[in-house]
This record gives C-alpha cells, sequence and structure tokens, in this order.
C-alpha cells in the first residue's frame, strides 16, 4: 500500500516539523487540518454510550448492594426483573448488530448478577459463592453467545473462572492450588483457542488484539506457576501436567505470535517473560541443589544475561515484523 | 489502515494547496512519510527489560546484605549508593551494548535503594529519604538517558514520596489526585511531551491503579473508605486541575477571554459541588482523543473506574441518594447520546 494513504496521525505532523519540512505556522495549520477530521461523532457516541450504561449500571448495583429493610422483597424482584425484561426486548429492538444493542445485552447480563444477589441477599440460601457465579455464568450463556461482543465474552470467561476458584476452594482437598491453577490454565488456554480459531476464520469481533493478549495472559501465568512448582518438588500429578502444558502453550505462543498474520508482539514478550521466569527458577533450583549458600551474584549476572538475551531477541523480531501495535 | 478523506497524501495536499509547502517542500515531506518510521522499543520489550532489571537489583541487593553482610555497616550505604550509580552511569554511556545497558541498569536501581534505604536508616525519617529519591531522580535525568531508566527512577521516587505521604498526613486518595494532577500537568506545559516526560507521565498514569491496588491490599477497602475524597485538599487540587484542563482545551481555540474566564469558573464551582474526579476524568478521555494521545485516554480509563469507586464510599452520601445520582448522570449522558446522534453531523463521520 501507498505510504500516504494510511490515516495522518499527529505524530506525522511532527516529525515532518522536526525534519524541518514544515514551519511552525505549517505545523499548526496541520494540527489544526487533523483535529478538525477526527471523527468525533462516532467516538462521542461510544464514551456517552459506554460510560452512561456504565454510571446507570453502577448506581442500580449500589441501590443493591445495600440490604434495604424497608423495601419489601417483591418489590427489589419485581423492579429488577422488570429492569431485564425491558433492557431484553430493547436490546431485541435496536438490534443486536448496533453498539445501542450490545451494550444493553452486556448491561442485562450484569443485571442477572445483581438479581441473583438480592436473591442470595432474601432468602439467604446458604448456598456456596461458586455457585452464584456458575449460576450466572450459566443464566447469560445464550445471551453471551448471541451476543457477538468481545467485553461480553470476558465476562463471561472471568465468572467462569471465579466459579472454578472459588469452586477449588471448597471441594478440592489436597493440592487444590495446583489443581485450581491447572483449571484456570486449561479453561482459558481452550477459550483463547477457539477466539484465535474464529479470528483466523476471518470474524471480525473476533479480530482485536487485546482480548486475545488478555487470555493469553491468563492462560499463561497459572501453568508459569505450575512449572515453577514442577521444578521444586515434582511429586505430584499436578506439576506434572502444568509443566507439560506449559511447554505446549509456550510452543504453540512461540509458532502463533510469531510472524504472519496472526504475530504479536506484545503476546510474544508474554512467552519470552514466561519463559525467562521459569529459567531463572531453574538456575535457583540448581544452585540451590549444589548448596551455593547465597547465589545471589550468580541469580543477578543470570537475571540480566536472561532478559538482555530475550530483549535483544524480541527486538530481532520486531525488526523482521515492521508492523508494531 | 486507509485514510480516505483523513490521508497523508490530502494532508499534504492541504499544505501546498495552503501555501505551507512547495513542490520541492512536498517530495522532501513524501519522502520522509514513506521512509519507515522510527521507532524506539516496543512498550512491552520496554517492561520485559525493566522487570528483569527490578529482579537483577533485587538479588544484587541480596548479595550486598547476605554476602556481604553489609547489614553490619549501615553508615556505608549511602556513599557505596552513590558511587554504584556513577558507575552504573559511566557503565551506560559506554555504548548501547544491551548486555552491558541492562547491567547498568540493575547496579543504578541497587544503588539508589541503597542511597534512599540508607538516608532513610540514618535519619529515622521517610522525609529525607524523599528528599534523596528526588534528588537523584533529577539527576538522572540528565546523567543517565535512558527511557526505562527514567521510569523506574521515576517510579522509585514516586513510591518512596507516596510512602512518606501515605504515612503522614495525605490519604491514599489524595495522593491519587496528586499524582493525577502531575501527569496533567507534565502534558499540558509542552504541546506533546517529549522524551524526557514521556516515561515519567507513564509511570504517574500507571502510578493511580497500583496505588488503589496497594493500599487496598495493604489495609483494605474500609480504611481506604475512611480517607474520603470529598476533603478539602483533594477538592481543592482538583478544581484547579480542572480550571487548567479548561484552559488547556481551548489553548488551539480562537476563545474570548470572558468565555473561557466562565468556563474555567464553572467546571472549578462543579469542583466544588459534584464529583470532581469523575468530571476531570471525563475530561482527560476528551482531550486525549482530540491530542489522539494514547496516553492521555488511559489515565482517563484508569481514573473513571476509580473515582466511581471513590464515590461508593464517601460516606457523606447514603448508598440511595448516590444510586439516584448515579442512574440520572447515566440517564442523562443517554439522553444527550440520542439528541447527538439525531443531529447531521453526527452521520457525517466529523464535525
Amino acid at each position: 500500500m501507498d505510504g500516504l494513504a494510511r490515516t495522518a496521525h499527529r505524530d506525522d505532523v511532527e516529525a515532518l516539523a522536526a525534519a524541518g519540512v514544515l514551519d511552525e505556522r505549517g505545523r499548526a495549520a496541520a494540527l489544526a487540518w487533523i483535529r478538525g477530521r477526527l471523527d468525533w461523532a462516532t467516538w462521542m457516541d461510544r464514551l456517552l454510550l459506554g460510560t452512561g450504561t456504565a454510571l446507570v449500571l453502577a448506581g442500580i448495583v449500589y441501590f443493591s448492594a445495600f440490604n434495604w429493610f424497608r423495601i419489601p422483597a417483591w418489590v427489589k424482584f419485581v423492579n429488577l426483573e422488570l429492569a431485564l425484561v425491558a433492557g431484553t426486548v430493547a436490546a431485541w429492538r435496536v438490534g443486536l448488530e448496533r453498539p445501542g444493542g450490545k451494550m444493553l445485552l452486556m448491561g442485562c447480563s450484569v443485571l442477572v448478577g445483581v438479581l441473583l444477589a438480592v436473591f442470595g441477599q432474601v432468602y439467604q440460601t446458604g448456598a456456596d459463592a461458586w455457585e452464584l457465579f456458575a449460576g450466572w455464568a450459566a443464566l447469560i450463556g445464550g445471551w453471551v453467545a448471541i451476543g457477538r461482543l468481545a467485553p461480553l465474552w470476558l465476562m463471561w470467561i472471568a465468572l467462569v473462572d471465579v466459579a472454578i476458584g472459588l469452586h477449588a476452594n471448597i471441594w478440592w482437598g489436597r493440592h487444590t492450588f495446583e489443581w485450581t491453577m491447572l483449571a484456570l490454565g486449561a479453561a482459558n488456554g481452550v477459550a483463547l483457542a477457539a477466539w484465535e480459531a474464529g479470528a483466523a476464520r476471518g470474524i471480525e469481533w473476533l479480530r482485536a488484539r487485546w482480548p486475545r493478549r488478555t487470555l493469553w495472559m491468563t492462560a499463561v501465568a497459572p501453568l508459569t506457576v505450575l512449572a515453577i512448582g514442577w521444578i521444586w518438588d515434582a511429586s505430584h500429578v499436578t506439576v506434572w501436567l502444568g509443566a507439560l502444558g506449559w511447554l505446549a502453550a509456550l510452543g504453540a505462543g512461540f509458532a502463533r505470535y510469531r510472524r504472519g498474520a496472526g504475530g504479536d508482539l506484545t503476546s510474544l514478550s508474554i512467552d519470552a517473560a514466561s519463559a525467562g521466569i521459569v529459567a531463572l527458577a531453574l538456575l535457583w533450583r540448581i544452585a540451590w541443589t549444589a548448596h551455593a549458600h547465597d547465589p545471589f551474584f550468580q541469580m543477578a549476572v543470570a537475571a540480566i544475561a536472561i532478559a538482555g538475551g530475550l530483549g535483544t531477541w524480541l527486538k530481532r523480531v520486531a525488526d523482521e515484523r515492521e508492523v508494531l501495535e | 489502515m486507509n485514510g480516505g478523506k483523513r490521508s497523508l497524501g490530502v494532508l499534504l495536499s492541504f499544505l501546498e494547496g495552503e501555501g505551507y509547502l512547495d513542490a520541492a517542500g512536498r517530495t522532501r515531506g513524501e519522502k520522509r512519510l514513506r521512509a519507515p518510521r522510527e521507532r524506539g522499543t516496543h512498550w512491552s520489550i520496554q517492561l520485559l527489560m525493566g522487570a528483569g532489571a527490578w529482579l537483577a537489583a533485587a538479588m544484587l541487593l541480596g548479595f550486598f546484605f547476605a554476602t556481604l553482610r553489609l547489614y553490619r555497616t549501615p553508615e556505608v550505604f549511602v556513599p557505596l549508593g552513590l558511587v554504584v550509580i556513577a558507575g552504573a552511569a559511566g557503565l551506560r554511556r559506554t555504548g548501547d551494548n544491551v548486555f552491558l545497558a541492562q547491567l547498568a541498569l540493575a547496579f543504578s536501581l541497587a544503588g539508589q535503594a541503597l542511597a534512599i534505604g540508607g538516608t532513610a536508616e540514618q535519619s529515622r525519617s521517610l522525609g529525607a529519604a524523599t528528599g534523596m529519591a528526588a534528588m537523584l531522580c533529577a539527576a538522572l535525568q540528565v546523567a543517565y538517558p535512558d527511557p526505562v531508566h527514567r521510569a523506574l527512577t521515576w517510579a522509585v521516587a514516586l513510591s518512596t514520596g507516596c510512602a512518606w505521604l501515605g504515612g503522614t498526613w495525605l490519604s491514599a486518595l489524595h495522593l491519587m489526585v496528586a499524582l493525577m494532577a502531575l501527569v496533567v500537568t507534565m502534558w499540558a506545559t509542552a504541546d506533546r511531551p517529549g522524551d524526557d516526560f514521556r516515561p515519567a507521565a507513564c509511570v504517574c498514569a500507571a502510578g493511580l491503579p497500583v496505588l488503589l491496588f496497594v493500599m487496598c491490599f495493604a489495609f483494605g477497602p474500609s480504611h481506604v473508605a475512611r480517607e474520603q475524597l470529598s476533603e478539602l485538599p483533594s477538592r481543592i487540587l482538583l478544581a484547579v486541575l480542572l480550571w487548567q484542563m479548561a484552559g488547556w482545551a481551548a489553548r488551539d481555540m480562537e476563545v474570548r477571554p470572558e468565555p473561557l474566564v466562565l468556563a474555567r469558573v464553572a467546571v472549578a464551582l462543579l469542583a466544588c459541588v459534584g464529583s470532581a474526579g469523575l468530571l476531570a476524568a471525563g475530561l482527560l478521555l476528551v482531550l486525549g482523543f482530540d491530542r489522539q494521545d494514547r496516553t492521555l485516554l488511559a489515565l482517563g480509563g484508569c481514573a473513571l473506574p476509580l473515582f466511581l469507586w471513590a464515590f461508593y464510599y464517601d460516606l457523606r452520601l447514603t448508598l440511595a441518594v448516590k444510586s439516584v445520582a448515579l442512574i440520572a448522570s447515566g440517564l442523562s449522558l443517554l439522553a444527550g447520546r440520542m439528541v447527538l446522534s439525531a443531529r447531521p453531523w453526527a452521520h457525517g463521520g466529523s464535525r
């Protein structure tokens, strides 16, 4: 593509001014030209919609956060249920392909959680906390599926993660922490794989980078913890599974994010950071086994070498790729 | 990305047509814009290397204390720290080798920790330590020209300052407002912050959520809740901030002084009666978009939920009043959106 066909940015004007192509008057005129052509309408539309919805939802959550004894239980339920029905009908009428419809669906999904919380307040069912989040995720699953909205999907995955964590704390017995890490790594990894497959097929709303980076981080971090656990004590099957999962994730991440259409330097940096942390843990373990009493200096040198090496490699990848986010 | 009516080619034609560029200038401009952009190191690589340097510095401190038993002679902390910093700065100036730069970075951070910790140990005062951190930060901005180092040095100075102020007379939320004011001042003093300011401003922006997290983690939300944002210092600071931002927003417009003063007074008064933090966050978002500045947008994006959270803990109001205020504000914004979307210009893609 012709380099001059891309959208003019303030940085381009500053570059022209710095190179002496534009004088101060020309720079001011160019900046005014860019500012005059910013898409204010779309941006204001998104800002007002996002903040307006957030404030309304926050107001409803604030109201429900306190147990109002003066308000009968049925009034609380009717209010929330009416809001839910009205929101759902409005989302259907507005249309899920429009930002307003998507935001309404997001609002309804949050309201379901508020309704469940109020239900727990009123009836004191004695249910475990994980059931609230699992029930919330199950109830909004259909909306999430048809919403085609990245933040809504991420919210749903976060609910599943919280449900897993809370369930593990109660029921999973010995090695709970390791099992939880393994389950979180697996759940987020599967979600990411599905997301990447959809993005590779050209589904537009799945192509944004930030949800994929978030999922990648939340999949790799628990597996990294398990890999470090394996280095220190490989006596349990969870750390073996975690270490193998970590290796597989590292390889898959390297293959996916190194080059090509799916290439992404930020995700590759997460990959590299995970590898560096595990390498340092391994070196510390070796020094520990060799009875080095205070291996601090050696570890400092290792940290410098590993960070420097990974930084050099990532810079080389960046130079090769040219296109960075 | 295809710029269409906002493309670089159209911009150059406009500048040529208006007489800001001649034919030779246009050719030079095209050549300059077609050349690969000079990029700095990607932020994720800088973050990785900065984290690596922190870790190495911690190990070096472990070496100084556990292996060399430095804790027995606290009087040498400050001179040793200064010598280590000087050595690191000298080492950094020898070249751009990545490993040497990383080594220098780790030694500089360890030296700063020694000097600042030594000052606190000798004087038994976090105020003196903050003074030392501020002096080192100022000196190293000049002596150690490296963006990652600048950001980390600012982080050290800000952390020390926050620990001192937070432990004495300022609440956590006041500190957040002060951080925000610092960032905005840096941005507003320069039309676009140069390389010198950018690392510092990014650290200040990141400091907002980090400070909130640390405070909540260390003391619990209920402790932070008692430190209300409605207290006088925050209100004054936010009023001044909003006054300044209103002027900044109008800088490039041909606005007569009277309406500008009126606008400034209006936003400052709003800070006195309403939730000034939310207003400031909204203004930051608008200014960030107007100036196409991601850091400002990120700061506004961090500040908005932060002040919403602070509003929840405003103990002067009942939850009923707060929820009504929030719902009414949200509905007002949504109504504003409906009104705006009915205007013809809203469908033209520009203002």
